[in-house]
């Protein structure tokens, strides 16, 4: 049992990957079908299950909330919501799909509609309200406390002034001048910084993807350990 | 109690109100507060002024929502417009779920839908819809489009039935690559596996102002030919363009309204704390 459920699926998962990254350095056109084939069957059946997952976990982390629910506590009554209009608004996308005879619900009229009207204008208004959070923070926490803190603030305030049209407001003829000094933040110490991170990033997932195929690293199989 | 220790211990309440009312203004009644051009926002229009007749362009609209509200819509309905006045062949896709419907909505906007009265769908523009499995998904549409895409496009016309699609079988046979994005799946990841694949490839990146450091260093190796930054970078295109609505200009007055606001929260809340600070207390946490 143990040997199935571990062993096959490190082997599996190396012979895949190994198929996927020849197909990268070999032009071998048998092995660059295969590792396509491949990558259409994840992209279009592997997410597809997960979407499937998905639904059923949301479902029942917040059928567990409504269940363990205690008295004064109404913050089950979200929990119920959320998943009332997940259900409503997957009954519409079939509905949508059926409806309209095409690939997607988004030409359905009725989920359009709560797509435009409900879903784009709260996500913007949510994003929107980052503006008082910042503002606010700008005011009470954003101060020169430390000399680090005072590189950050004037690297901060000199990023904003370059990015933001608010630069060519409040130095007008000059903001040219100034933006100089914004433009070597970002293409001096910011790319170094950047490129840093990307490269450290890039030989993380080298050195884990090796893990992976070599089996030291087990994670993704669940279980624990 | 003194002038900067009250500053200090303002509500927080008033911060919101003072920022609800300056952005209010522009909102109300456009200020026509001025901007320049940077340079990158003209790279960004050279770069598809200079789009070959013919020539095949994905348009990626990867975006959520909340990006495309404020930053990236501008962004997105700019760049179709200068895309669609040129005699080329436009692929609209999105890696995103909540982008593809958004690609419809750019369609809407009047200088794109007027555009697009003069093109066939099908010909000359198509809109593949999503294209589900994030970056895997992109590697496997960069190898063989007409397999991940198998359900057609988003009206579930097969891509046999579109003559557009002829001639397109993977990334190899795009000239550029418009990718307009919220995060990931977004450049980087385009970059990956379709640049990659495809070094020949073009590609111009419609970011947020939030992504712009994050970004600048493809910019800088050549792998972006330009990009647009943020809310800022769609007013300038769309001064190059002159297509700029008065609600464009609202918005971006608005936007920049509320940039001048939180430099003078920041520069006021500074100088109450050194004004307040006791002469001993020197250090501390940041």
């Amino acid at each position: 049992m143990s040997y199935r459920r571990k062993e096959i699926p490190i082997v599996l998962t190396t012979i895949l990957a190994i198929l996927v990254i020849c197909s990268v350095f070999f032009k071998v056109p048998e092995v660059q079908q295969a590792a396509s084939q491949l990558q259409t069957w994840t992209a279009n059946v592997v997410v597809n299950f997960a979407v499937i997952v998905g639904f059923i976990m949301v479902i029942k982390m917040h059928k567990s909330r409504i269940d363990r629910r205690k008295p004064g506590d109404k913050s089950w009554m979200f929990s119920a919501w959320l998943i009332g209009l997940l259900i409503v608004y997957v009954l519409l996308g079939v509905y949508g799909v059926e409806s309209s005879r095409s690939a997607t619900p988004t030409r359905d009229p009725t989920f359009r509609w709560i797509y435009d009207n409900v879903i784009v204008s709260l996500d913007s208004s949510m994003y929107s309200m980052l503006a008082f959070f910042i503002a606010s923070a700008a005011f009470r926490a954003f101060k020169a406390r430390t000399k680090e803190a005072a590189v950050l603030l004037l690297s901060g305030a000199a990023l904003m002034l370059y990015n933001a049209p608010a630069g060519s407001v409040i130095f007008g003829p000059l903001a040219p001048q100034f933006n100089l000094l914004g433009e070597w933040i970002l293409n001096v110490p910011n790319m170094a910084g950047f490129r840093g991170i990307v490269i450290g990033a890039a030989v993380g997932a080298i050195s884990l993807g090796i893990r992976v195929m070599t089996g030291r690293e087990r994670g993704y199989l669940g279980g624990g350990e | 109690m003194s002038l900067w220790k009250r500053l200090e211990a303002v509500d927080v309440r008033m911060i919101y109100l003072v920022l609800w009312i300056l952005v209010g203004i522009p909102l109300l009644s456009p200020l026509y507060l001025p901007l320049s051009i940077s340079p990158d926002t003209v790279k960004y229009h050279d770069a598809v002024e200079a789009l070959p007749a013919g020539a095949v362009v994905a348009f990626g609209m990867d975006v959520s929502p909340a990006g495309y509200g404020g930053e990236l819509g501008p962004q997105a309905r700019a760049t179709a417009t200068h895309v669609l006045r040129k005699p080329v062949k436009v692929i609209f896709l999105s890696f995103w779920e909540t982008g593809a419907p958004l690609i419809e909505s750019v369609w809407k906007d009047p200088f794109v839908a007027a555009l697009i009265k003069t093109k066939e769908y099908g010909k000359d523009y198509v809109n593949l819809g999503w294209i589900p499995g994030t970056e895997t998904g992109m590697a496997s549409f960069a190898t063989d489009i007409w397999k991940t895409a198998e359900k057609g496009d988003y009206k579930g016309t097969k891509l046999a039935d579109l003559p557009i699609m002829t001639n397109v079988k993977t990334v190899d046979d795009f000239y550029m690559l418009i990718c307009i994005e919220t995060g990931t799946p977004g450049g980087p990841e385009y970059l990956r596996q379709w640049q990659a694949r495809n070094p020949k490839l073009k590609m111009i990146v419609g970011s947020l102002g939030v992504s712009v450091p994050a970004n600048m260093a493809y910019v800088a190796s050549g792998q972006y030919m330009s990009i647009l930054r943020g809310g800022r970078g769609a007013t300038e295109y769309q001064r190059l363009l002159n297509i700029v609505t008065p609600a464009d200009v609202q918005g971006a007055d608005a936007m920049t309204m509320s940039h001048v606001v939180v430099l003078a929260f920041l520069a006021i809340g500074n100088i109450a704390y050194f004004a307040t600070k006791k002469p001993k207390t020197s250090g501390g946490k940041a």
